[in-house]
């Protein structure tokens, strides 16, 4: 008799280390207390020189006024720098703490595969084992992958830590730059907010969505508001919390950003920089209002926007924002769709607009449940086809973690009133979302991939986190990039991003997806690209799944690669349709 | 049909990642206007030959929308109406689909019963007929829509949405 047991693989594959150098940070900040130092010389100086003895009249009054007002300002100047210099002194703190654990959870790996290596040998040893062998074997497995379990979820903590850490860094010295902000008194933040933010879980510490939640269930309406006031870009960027603090505290740094940056640029000194910063921001206030002047297809109500995430300088000013259209806080089903290359901040009009198409679908041909569809481009994509990034997987990876650590914020800020999650992926994103469903443990219920070069590590359905049976994929048979995934079993020698998942292989539910305007090549003309326009197959298909009933879907039969041919995609004849009700129809001919 | 990846598919998907359109974004803007006059020549043609069938309109407006996803970004020019709210919805739909053939429209598919709608084509126009979802504005409305343009990457569309009011 064969007896089995299972040994748990060893992960996660590798322990990551926190990038950064903290003897750097170091000297830097070093350098910044020597400059808050000059500061402040400077400001003594012009205060000592207010007192010149036989000076009177006119002239001394206004020289008094002059070096009044430079004394000030350098003074202010001398305690934001040194504020600068305090949050790089801490970010360097913080880095060492994280690289500790780092070399803490190195031990660990190298002991839990240590157990797993001995754990192996024993079993290969072991010859016609009593039950009791058996038990004591299954039982080390057993707690061999609790002891792995509780590795992956310290690491996912180590990393979404050591971004906390680089965003805090980020977001002081860009706090730092405003002479405004400097000259109010305590750098224009008050007590309340001051103690609220010195509390445990507070946003910003290295606290999970989890705390982040309960600091904010902990905080009276006056803290909550003067928190938002006071920490708008930690507060909007603060997993855990409620979509409509969220977006309450985006707001004011959107609008800020808006004012300050077009004033600079009439004065014409504006920086290259700033440009780009203050052009993401005008097309996010635009996107914005376009998805606040929404009207639900069924009821005529406002939908109303949030902006869940807005950091327009990030990714060296491609920027990261998340606009999403329904309420985030309390919609039956929430949909949120990763983008793939070229995507940068100042498209998310276009991808806002999406998001509409989505919305609209959803409720014309749902079962009448709310519904909030997101816009999410949190990770760095890769800028074009001649990036480097676009033809390997190290920002899909990385923009599946940031994806997870995002799916863990929306299910924390409602814990008790748990939505129906779907994460959908476009193209280089949907490889990013097969990372975070594969590699991530990504909280989703169900997964939709259009459009995908592959995906990523994942082998088959079975390997996302939501189950093979909620994995879907949308494939236009004329999509170039949809046939790059490896298929069958000679793959096409690494020219896509892993697997293609609309292949039999793999075992998703493919759902319809062609184009009734489809050419004769897989030359493109729009097949990448209209996975979301209204009255396709594909947007139909979509809504379903986002509504809650995937089970609805119209099955296409999966791509397969036989031995004596190359890949057959039986979708290729099939006659498409467009604006047919249960098939393609995604919306009414209601008045724009 | 079968299709084997290569060299090829990487060379299309160069192509394909690289850009959709040369047009600058003001050329963008000028081919979104020609495409609205397009629309709103033949939505205004339209309520003229469902205005002589005897059926008032409520209210009738065009405006643009983004479409295509980027790298290939788009956008498009639609049109609506609703009509005045009558007793016989499904003969309305009738009604409206014999005045769109009259002018040369010609029907994609059709379905009756008690929530009917047509699709229709002409050229490379699309049209609709159906009845409104909305629940405080019931109806029939009928559209129509101009294919999905490539547009420059860095246009965008106007705060207006190249609105028009058809009843002005």
């Amino acid at each position: 008799m064969t007896t089995v047991i299972e040994v748990p693989p060893s992960e996660p594959a590798q322990v990551r280390r926190p990038e950064g150098d903290a003897g750097g940070a170091d000297s830097l900040a070093e350098q910044l207390y020597t400059a808050s130092g000059r500061y402040e010389e400077m400001a003594d100086e012009a205060g000592q020189l207010q007192v010149l003895g036989a000076w009177f009249g006119t002239a001394y009054d206004t020289y008094l006024e002059k070096s009044q007002r430079v004394a000030t300002e350098h003074d202010a100047m001398a305690r934001t720098v040194e504020r600068v210099g305090r949050a790089v002194t801490a970010y360097a703190d913080t880095l060492r703490d994280l690289t500790r654990d780092w070399e803490q959870q190195v031990d660990r790996k190298t002991a839990l595969d240590g157990r797993r290596r001995q754990l192996l040998a024993d079993i290969e040893a072991t010859i016609d084992p009593s039950e009791d062998v058996v038990a004591a074997l299954r039982e080390r497995s057993v707690d061999l992958r609790a002891d792995y379990s509780e590795l992956v979820t310290d690491h996912d903590a180590l990393q979404r830590r050591t971004r906390e850490n680089e965003d805090l860094l980020r977001q002081a010295f860009q706090a730092g730059t405003s002479l405004d902000d400097a000259l109010s008194d305590d750098g224009g933040v008050p007590p309340v907010a001051q103690d609220a933010m010195s509390r445990p879980g507070a946003p910003g510490t290295g606290a999970s969505p989890e705390e982040v939640k309960a600091w904010w269930d902990g905080l009276s309406e006056a803290e909550r508001e003067a928190v938002v006031a006071a920490y708008p870009t930690l507060v909007g960027s603060a997993d855990g919390l409620p979509a409509g603090a969220r977006d309450e505290a985006n707001r004011i740094t959107l609008d800020d950003d808006v004012a300050t940056l077009s004033s600079k640029e009439a004065d014409g000194t504006l920086s290259s920089e700033e440009e780009r910063v203050l052009d993401n921001a005008t097309a996010t206030q635009e996107a914005l209002a376009d998805a606040d002047a929404l009207t639900d297809p069924l009821t005529g109500d406002p939908v109303g926007g949030t902006l869940w995430l807005y950091d327009p300088a990030a990714f060296d000013g491609d920027g990261r924002v998340a606009v999403a259209l329904g309420d985030l806080d309390t919609a039956t089903d929430v949909a949120v769709m990763t983008p793939g290359i070229t995507t940068e901040m100042d498209d998310v009009g276009t991808y806002a607009g999406k998001m509409t198409n989505l919305y609209e679908a959803t409720r014309y041909t749902g079962d009448g449940s709310s519904v909030a569809t997101m816009f999410w481009l949190g990770y760095d994509a890769p800028t074009g086809a001649f990036d480097g990034a676009t033809l390997t997987e190290g920002r899909a990876e990385d923009g599946g973690e940031r994806l997870a650590d995002a799916f863990d914020g929306l299910r924390a800020s409602r814990a008790d009133d748990p939505a129906h999650l779907t994460a959908i992926g476009h193209s280089y994103g949907s490889t990013a979302t097969s990372y975070a469903a594969g590699d991530f443990d990504l909280a989703a219920d169900d997964v939709v991939l259009i459009g995908s070069p592959g995906a990523g590590p994942a082998d088959e359905a079975g390997d996302f986190s939501v189950g093979d049976g909620h994995v879907y994929v949308g494939r236009d048979s004329r999509d170039a990039v949809a046939t790059l995934g490896d298929e069958g079993w000679v793959g096409k020698g690494g020219l896509g991003l892993g697997t293609d998942p609309s292949s039999e292989d793999f075992g998703a539910t493919r759902f319809d997806a062609e184009r009734v305007d489809r050419g004769h090549t897989i030359w493109l003309g729009d097949a990448h690209s209209s996975y979301l326009n209204h009255d396709t197959e594909s947007l139909y298909n979509i809504a379903q799944v986002v509504d809650g009933h995937g089970d609805a879907v119209n099955e296409a039969d999966q791509s397969h690669d036989p031995w004596y041919s190359g890949a057959v995609d039986p979708e290729w004849d099939r006659d498409p349709t467009s604006d047919v009700r249960g098939e393609s129809q995604t919306r009414g001919d209601d008045v724009p | 049909m079968s299709r084997r990846a290569g060299v090829a598919s990487a060379v299309v998907l160069l192509a394909v990642l690289t850009g959709c359109t040369d047009e600058s974004p003001e050329e963008s803007q000028a081919g979104l206007e020609d495409q609205r006059a397009q629309v709103v020549d033949e939505m205004t043609e339209a309520l003229g030959a469902v205005d002589e069938a005897g059926l008032g309109v409520e209210e009738a407006a065009g405006a643009a929308e983004y479409c295509n996803l980027p790298p290939d970004e788009g956008a498009t020019y639609r049109t609506g109406a609703r009509l005045e709210e009558g007793d016989d919805l499904a003969a309305e739909v009738v009604t409206v689909r014999d005045a769109l053939t009259g002018l040369g429209w010609e029907v994609e598919h059709e379905e009756g019963g008690s929530d009917p709608y047509v699709n229709l084509t002409r050229g490379d126009l699309r049209a609709g007929i159906s009845l409104s979802r909305l629940e405080e504005q019931p109806g029939v409305t009928f559209g129509i829509t101009a294919p999905c343009v490539s547009v420059n990457d860095d246009y965008r569309l106007p705060e207006d949405d190249l609105r028009v009011d058809l009843l002005e």
